[in-house]
């Protein structure tokens, strides 16, 4: 305690702290110490009244020292507001709160509010009782500082925080942040809980390296190459496409952005990913691509129609043009028209009149305007009449007929199903040597009836039987001109087997031959 | 007197192999005649190389791509193959094959001379 010039005592202790002050100094320097304190420091009596303020306290309170002189803490002019805004009641004012409880009250903010300016100044508030020997209060010592900076920067900062906290919960993208180097997931929006399928209240134990993360291919991200351990291990930044698997959730597509977080220094304290759900994106791309390239596909295989076709016509016109030029030839050297020179023109217009009239088949079938006339036909003989026709065509070559049934009536479109088993056995002729037998067979089961043609010819590669019985829908390049010669028949006989409810199919092995084979249902065919 | 060329065809469609035959001896060439490519590598084995190949692709058991691979590989380039080719590009089939030259079908008998002429292999040419 020191005598001040004022007449009164003050314990330097509450007013600096527990900071060493030496007597002498506060003898000489005590005034203009006191004058000269950034800390505010009101002396009240034991009834409030005030006996002393210093510079700073009339400085923060707005009002002279003079007038602040004998003025009680309950005079009404005292505005001050708590921390919410809100009046301060009077028996919260920090005097009156050691008035009533004779005891120190430490750490109260205030704000005090001065006529014609606009927002209060904040102080923080230490308020001490004083005794007498007799233990009874003699006076009230406030001291309050200046703390309006701080409290406006820490509202601006809670502002800031409330919005960065309600733009990261708002965020359709997920977001992770994870430490470094630990890798162990500090932080989770609730969009990146909602993808990952995490319990929106389930307490994060997570490392980054449990998030399984895999290529667009389907191939598992290798744990070092996934997009935040690089970002928090290589300070790697970059934005990637991924497929997340979650426990119990479908496969998501991602597309996830990492980068890590540096200190000042520029290392590396997490690293944060930024991911957002592009499923439904990547499906429609993937659609988009699929419709294009179908689109694509579809005009480039009606322009291919196009070159089968010419190409198709081109032999059998090869051949009677070159006929043509020849009787032309022989005409004029005075050597006559043969019979067998007309015959041979006329089986190669009948050849181009068939073309043209499968061509003109692929084109109905295509448009779906095919329709088949249904009638009791006797199956066996049917393949018979078939058989011994081409037998007289193709030079007596071997072609045999087993059967399990001396007879079966059936109901089918007798033109058509002449047409297949002529395609079949056309084939079989046409492309295997000739001193090798043709098997037609016929299976009766109660199901289904089968019809067969086996050749011992080269066999057909399981790739190229993939294709083989698509009109225009066959691969491109030398493999398409390799088969253009079955192709038109076989698509033909597809379409007209499966108008009868049917199917038709290939066994077939390299350099072993091949079987085609077509069934007819017993149950809607036969009679 | 000098010695016939000989022209091999080979081509499966029976009419245009024997008007090409017929027309071709009219025109002073021997001719070798194959159905597909197995019957003219069999008819090389005892045969001597002709001077020149007419060559159809497309054929049954084997067809002109095979037997241009077999045949270059068995005798090199030693013999001149012309492409008669369907297809819509021609002079691709018969750049496929490393053939020298090619006829687009249908085509006209003087224009397939002409062709032959140009490129047959000359009987001392070695």
């Amino acid at each position: 305690m020191v005598a001040n010039p004022y007449g009164y005592k003050i314990n330097l202790k509450i007013i600096f702290g527990t900071k060493l002050v030496s007597k002498s100094y506060m003898k000489v320097e005590l005034h203009s110490l006191l004058e000269n304190l950034s800390v505010g420091v009101v002396v009240h009596d034991s009834t409030t009244a005030i006996l002393f303020a210093n510079q700073m306290a009339s400085n923060l309170l707005g009002i002279s020292r003079e007038e602040m002189k004998g003025k009680f803490s309950t005079d009404p002019s005292w505005k001050f507001v708590n921390e919410n805004g809100s009046p301060l009641p009077i028996n919260e004012f920090p005097v009156n709160r050691v008035c009533i409880s004779k005891r120190e009250f430490k750490n109260q903010i205030l704000g005090i509010i001065i006529p014609n300016q606009d927002h209060p100044t904040w102080v923080l508030c230490h308020a001490y009782p004083e005794f007498k020997t007799n233990q009874e209060l003699s006076q009230i010592v406030v001291n309050f500082t200046d703390v309006t900076k701080e409290i406006q920067l820490r509202e601006k900062t809670s502002e800031l925080n409330a919005l960065f906290q309600a733009a990261m919960d708002q965020s359709q993208a997920g977001i992770v942040i994870a430490d470094a180097p630990s890798g162990n997931i500090k932080y989770i929006n609730q969009a990146g809980r909602l993808i990952r399928g995490l319990n929106q209240d389930l307490k994060i134990n997570e490392n980054i390296s449990h998030w399984q993360k895999y290529y667009l291919n389907g191939t598992p991200y290798p744990v070092n190459k996934m997009p935040l351990h690089r970002a928090i291990y290589e300070g790697k930044k970059s934005i990637e496409e991924f497929i997340l698997k979650s426990p119990n959730q479908k496969e998501k597509v991602m597309m996830g952005n990492a980068a890590p977080i540096l200190k000042p220094d520029g290392s590396i304290m997490a690293g944060i990913l930024i991911f957002l759900d592009i499923t439904e994106r990547h499906q429609l791309e993937k659609d988009l691509i699929k419709a294009r390239e179908e689109s694509e596909n579809a005009t480039h295989l009606k322009s291919h129609f196009l070159d089968v076709a010419a190409h198709e016509l081109r032999t059998p016109v090869t051949a009677f043009s070159l006929l043509l030029q020849l009787t032309q030839r022989n005409l004029d050297h005075g050597i006559p028209v043969d019979s067998k020179t007309l015959s041979r023109l006329n089986a190669q217009s009948d050849r181009i009149a068939k073309l043209v009239i499968d061509l003109l088949d692929v084109s109905r079938l295509e448009h779906g305007i095919v329709k088949i006339k249904l009638e009791v036909t006797e199956l066996v003989e049917l393949i018979t009449e078939c058989m011994e026709d081409f037998k007289l065509r193709s030079n007596n070559r071997t072609i045999e007929f087993s059967k399990n049934a001396s007879t079966l009536m059936i109901n089918i479109d007798r033109v058509r199903i002449y047409q297949v088993i002529s395609n079949l056995l056309d084939n079989a002729i046409k492309y295997t040597l000739e001193s090798t037998p043709i098997e037609i067979g016929l299976e009766i089961n109660p199901e289904k009836v089968r019809v067969s043609v086996k050749d011992y010819g080269a066999g057909i590669s399981e790739k190229a039987q993939k294709n083989l019985f698509g009109a225009i829908t066959r691969g491109t390049g030398e493999e398409v001109e390799h088969t253009v010669g079955l192709g038109l028949g076989l698509y033909i006989s597809r379409k007209m087997i499966e108008l009868h409810g049917g199917t038709i199919g290939i066994e077939s092995k390299l350099g072993k031959g091949s079987t085609f084979y077509f069934d007819l249902p017993r149950k809607t065919a036969e009679i | 007197m000098s010695e016939k060329k000989t022209i091999l065809v080979v081509e499966d469609d029976q009419d245009i192999l024997s008007t090409l035959k017929i027309f071709l001896e009219s025109e002073d060439y021997h001719t070798l005649t194959a159905e597909n490519g197995f019957e003219a590598m069999k008819l090389m084995e005892t045969h001597s190389l002709p001077n020149l190949i007419l060559l159809d692709m497309k054929m049954p058991v084997m067809d002109g791509w095979q037997f241009a691979i077999e045949f270059i590989s068995k005798h090199d380039h030693l013999c001149p193959i012309v492409v008669m080719t369907a297809a819509a590009d021609a002079e691709q089939r018969a750049k496929d094959i490393s053939a020298i030259g090619w006829v687009a079908k249908p085509f006209k008998l003087d224009e397939l001379l002409k062709t032959i002429k140009r490129f047959e292999k000359q009987p001392n040419a070695t």
